[in-house]
């Protein structure tokens, strides 16, 4: 059992959950506390300003409460549990600023529903997010997402079958058909999310698609005017051959 | 998706071989742009768990179903109308998914400053990358092919 004196009185809980769980397993082994989490009882507490959380937390139930005790005395070790309350969306990436304040002398037993109600469960994770009101909304989304992933195949797909009959009607040289698609295409293999931190940081950091708009569409920007420096290149081309249909 | 919809009706009235392969520049743009945003707005709004998952796998089912959805419209619209026909058709789907994303795409607060992100491009990597590839290909292109026959 650790005093509170033995460790730090708030440890930041970042949007990078894994460091904060090695951050929090490196500070007790190093004044050897045994990091279990029924030793380890934690409360998180939020800014006074942070309303939303505290609207949320008034509307959590008390078998939400009960669960993560259960969870809480379940887990073999700290990460363990914190892997599991953050599936459980215990710690949501999402908030502002969170504090973890392990407190002493509160044994495997401590009164979580008396003393630390302040559990930030935005949701179940498996429920229907708040910012959808009904479920024709989120089917739509869905679809808007899956549509907007597929645009680049949706193009290529129109542009496959009417290529020979653009090329013939437009009367176009070879490199220029070829560049019909190509232009297309060439953007795929610079995709944004490739070259910006889009797609490695969404596990952890679910606003991460906005802050890094800008850079997508910079790389976007980018990307064209290599796709322009090419179609220079090839449409400058003297040797291009016109073609000859039938 | 407004940007895909307003250039394919461009795509629509191109006259020559130039503006087409610009304005399907354009279009490779737009998508580009497109894409890794929405994805990660999937991900920012759903938690773990198994319904996210689930929401993962029609995201992953969207590139096959769009090629076959551009491919039938496409072969449909040109061979009843033409192939300036098909262009009408993407301008018609993007205007419409325009208009469903800003109805469903729910206000995700920004993370970070504008500076910071621009401080933290890759400026030179993008350069480079760029140059590279361009370089590449006018060196495939231009470059006095010895072997006409090849």
């Amino acid at each position: 059992m650790f005093s509170v004196q033995n460790l730090p009185e708030h440890l930041l809980l970042t949007n990078n959950l894994s460091s904060s769980r090695s951050e929090l397993e490196n500070q007790c082994t190093k004044r050897g506390v045994d990091p279990s989490p029924t030793s380890i009882p934690l409360r998180l507490e939020f800014k006074p300003s942070d309303r939303r959380k505290t609207h949320q937390l008034n509307k959590m139930g008390r078998s939400r409460l009960q669960e993560h005790q259960l969870l809480h005395r379940r887990a073999q070790s700290l990460p363990e549990y914190l892997h599991l309350a953050s599936n459980d969306n215990l710690y949501p990436s999402t908030a502002s600023v969170e504090h973890i304040a392990p407190l002493a002398n509160d044994g495997p037993n401590a009164d979580l529903e008396g003393n630390y109600t302040q559990l930030p469960v935005d949701q179940d994770p498996n429920s229907r997010p708040s910012c959808f009101r009904n479920m024709i909304e989120e089917i739509v989304f869905i679809f808007t997402v899956m549509m907007a992933t597929a645009s680049t195949t949706f193009i290529q797909g129109v542009i496959v079958i009417n290529t020979a009959l653009i090329g013939k009607d437009l009367r176009m040289t070879e490199s220029q058909i070829t560049w019909i698609s190509a232009a297309v295409g060439y953007v795929i293999c610079l995709q944004p999310d490739s070259q910006t931190n889009v797609s490695t940081d969404l596990q952890v950091d679910p606003s991460c698609c906005f802050s890094g708009r800008l850079q997508t569409f910079l790389v976007a920007n980018l990307n064209s005017a290599m796709a322009w420096l090419f179609l220079v290149s090839s449409l400058s081309l003297p040797s291009g051959h016109q073609t000859h249909y039938p | 998706m407004a940007f895909l919809s307003l250039i394919s009706f461009i795509t629509f009235w191109t006259p020559n071989p130039l503006s087409m392969n610009v304005l399907c520049g354009f279009l490779g743009l737009g998508t580009a742009a497109v894409s890794p945003p929405a994805i990660g707005a999937l991900f920012a709004i759903y938690p773990e768990g198994k319904r996210r998952n689930k929401a993962t796998g029609a995201l992953g089912s969207g590139n096959p179903v769009g090629f076959i959805l551009g491919s039938m419209s496409s072969g449909l619209s040109t061979k009843i109308y033409g192939w300036r026909s098909s262009f009408i058709v993407i301008c018609i789907f993007f205007f419409i998914m325009a208009l469903l994303s800003s109805w469903t795409m729910p206000i995700l607060p920004p993370r970070g400053s504008k500076k910071t992100e621009f401080k933290q491009f890759d400026w030179w990597g993008t350069l480079f990358v760029i140059t590279g590839m361009a370089l590449l290909c006018a060196g495939l292109t231009l470059v006095y092919n010895p072997f006409p026959a090849i």
